[in-house]
């Protein structure tokens, strides 16, 4: 039967930090809640901020910040990756060429899974510190099938709930979801219960623009059919994440990379929630109590 | 002589002389009464010319009944295995010009070939009958409109079909899927009233028919009408074929989890997924439930064993494609009844 329901709530927290450069000690058995943040002053990350620099509300209410950790904590890496057969050839050679790219990214303390999907998902490694067995597995595949993309990410999150670590799933996908069982409205609520940050990634598919007038060439434009991106927009969104919207496949390597980069500036703050309900849904609010300061979190969570 | 040899010799006798033709007959009698499954190999290995003379033979033959057995040899060829496309088109309209031979003329042929007997007799009725259920379900496995065109020809000599209004409702809710693009919101639930039409004849006509019930569940699930889902949905549990035992524990899963009913829907997912062990997608759906009630570590723990190298089949992925696996099933069917 189904369990009795519970929270996102981390249950080892982090003790508050001096400095960003301290590694955290943890403590267990108190219900503290973790929010991954990002802080940028345009599209530059604002670096260097503490506790008190943050101002979070849990349902409304201020909460006591207990630690803003920047850059400290390891990474979990869960790849959710495309390999239906729309990937085959070029694509999932570029594919492969993005993930080595940002495996050599990743540090020795950090883990990495890897779930690929067609119209099957296959977890093809759980989170280990092997990363050469991700570049093994990539190199191998063999895209084929139709996109159950929804069932994938859902696998990916249910992974994802490790503590110690930041889960970050980055999904990869280039065309519309057509063999999933689990809704978009589903996938994107088990986003909102989880600790994970979801980065995806969106590859266009190329279509012909034939301008008007003599003597103008047709060129090549991207274009994303209505509904490809808006599912993976709006499980990046519960998360704090953001969707990247790379065009082409050649240009994965650089949107892997430009993801990578962005996650080593979060933040991690921790609180442990006082005067609010201890169940449902928390809405959570985080501003920088700095001009310009513009943060991406976390919607929510589940108690 | 053997009554079919002897149809195959008034074949030879009066379909001419001519070199390129004496090939054809040979493999069209083995296929009757030797190795049919040689003959199927032998029949794809001829040239064009070949067949094509012995297609044009076909109106001069005193063979009264050949033409059956030509047909299903020529749907064997197309549609038994891996045939490359263009030897697949090719043996499907000769199939098809034999066996709409007989058809009212109004109907719109679908093939450009024609042959116009002068004593051969047409294929018979239930082999018609069968000879449509055989293509259109392999067609609907690859494309909607091949399909709809066999269709069209088979609901209006089989208006009382349930196998063939069961393909009709198929094809329509093909089109309800997010496999078939290009359809507005609009023809899709045009499209859903009509399969689920069809399903209801298929239920008036033969109430025993499981799959016209899976189906017809799945569409009231879609469309809403949860109790009326669930009615048909619940017996299929109990169901032999685990296909259907499956699908229809996966899709009672999805009717109790919109009806609120968390306990009843992690069941009916566990109920499916012990029917076809291996399959993934009512695991997965049994992990998210449990990842929903707060049941994080049993979740994850769900994972491996629904997402795992085991995990290769799963009656959900092929499900919109209708009956296809059936199709190989039909043409031992359409073999036994060769010989007319």
């Amino acid at each position: 039967m189904i369990g009795r329901p519970g929270c996102a709530v981390a249950l080892a927290a982090l003790l508050p930090l001096a400095g960003s450069a301290q590694q955290p000690t943890f403590k267990s058995g108190v219900d503290v809640v973790r929010v991954d943040a990002l802080v940028t002053n345009g599209r530059k990350p604002i670096a260097g901020l503490a506790a008190g620099d943050f101002e979070l509300r849990d349902n409304g209410v201020v909460q006591s910040i207990e630690s803003a950790a920047f850059e400290s904590l390891p990474l979990s890496i869960i790849f959710v990756l495309d390999t239906s057969g729309s990937v085959a050839g070029r694509k999932v050679a570029h594919l492969s060429q993005a993930v080595n790219l940002f495996l050599e990214g990743l540090r020795p303390e950090d883990r990495t899974a890897l779930v690929t999907f067609s119209h099957r998902v296959w977890l093809r490694t759980p989170l280990v510190s092997d990363f050469g067995a991700v570049r093994r597995l990539m190199s191998s595949a063999d895209p084929a099938g139709g996109t159950a993309l929804r069932d994938a990410v859902y696998a990916g999150l249910a992974i994802s709930d490790v503590e110690e670590s930041r889960p970050l799933l980055i999904v990869f996908s280039d065309g519309l979801d057509n063999m999933s069982w689990m809704s978009a409205d589903i996938v994107e609520k088990a986003a909102g219960r989880s600790n994970a940050v979801v980065y995806g990634v969106a590859v266009a598919e190329r279509t012909l623009l034939r301008p008007v007038g003599a003597g103008r060439r047709p060129m090549e434009v991207p274009e994303y059919a209505s509904g490809q991106t808006d599912f993976l927009e709006a499980v990046a969104d519960a998360t704090g994440g953001r969707l990247l919207k790379a065009d082409t496949t050649d240009k994965l390597p650089k949107a892997f990379d430009e993801i990578l980069r962005e996650v080593r500036t979060r933040y991690v703050l921790t609180y442990s929630p006082q005067r609010v309900d201890s169940s449902g849904w928390h809405r959570i609010d985080v501003k920088v109590k700095k001009r310009g300061a513009e943060v991406k979190a976390r919607a929510g969570y589940q108690r | 002589m053997r009554r079919s040899g002897a149809l195959v010799l008034a074949f030879l006798l009066y379909a001419g002389a001519a070199q390129a033709q004496q090939a054809y007959p040979a493999v069209l009698l083995e296929y009757l009464t030797g190795d049919a499954e040689a003959a199927v190999g032998k029949v794809r290995g001829l040239s064009r010319e070949e067949v094509l003379a012995g297609f044009d033979a076909f109106n001069f033959t005193q063979s009264e009944r050949i033409l059956q057995a030509a047909a299903a040899l020529h749907t064997e060829a197309a549609l038994r295995g891996r045939v490359p496309p263009g030897d697949r088109l090719f043996h499907l309209q000769i199939a098809t010009a034999i066996v709409e031979f007989g058809e009212p003329a109004e109907l719109k042929s679908n093939t450009s070939r024609v042959i116009r007997p002068a004593h051969a007799a047409p294929v018979s009725p239930p082999f018609r009958n069968l000879w449509y259920c055989t293509v259109i379900n392999a067609l609907e496995a690859e494309g909607l409109r091949e399909a709809d065109a066999y269709l069209t020809h088979a609901l209006l000599l089989f208006p009382s079909s349930g196998e063939i209004q069961l393909l009709a409702g198929i094809a329509q809710e093909m089109r309800t899927s997010p496999r078939v693009t290009g359809l507005g919101a609009g023809a899709r639930r045009d499209a859903s009233r009509e399969a689920e039409r069809r399903y209801r004849t298929v239920l008036e006509i033969q109430s025993d028919r499981l799959e016209a019930r899976l189906r017809l569940g799945r569409l009231l699930q879609q469309r809403g009408d949860l109790p009326g889902a669930r009615a048909l949905l619940e017996p299929l549990a109990s169901a032999l074929d685990p296909r259907i035992a499956y699908l229809g524990q996966l899709f009672l899963g999805g009717v109790e989890d919109a009806l609120q009913h968390p306990d009843l829907a992690l069941a009916a997912y566990e109920g499916a997924a012990a029917r076809v062990p291996l399959a993934q997608t009512a695991r997965l759906a049994a992990s998210e439930l449990r990842h929903r009630a707060g049941d994080r570590k049993a979740a994850a723990g769900a994972v491996p064993d629904a997402a795992g190298s085991a995990n290769t089949v799963d009656p959900w992925w092929t499900y919109i494609f209708g009956e296809f696996w059936r199709v190989d099933l039909l043409l031992d069917a359409v073999r036994k009844m060769r010989r007319a």
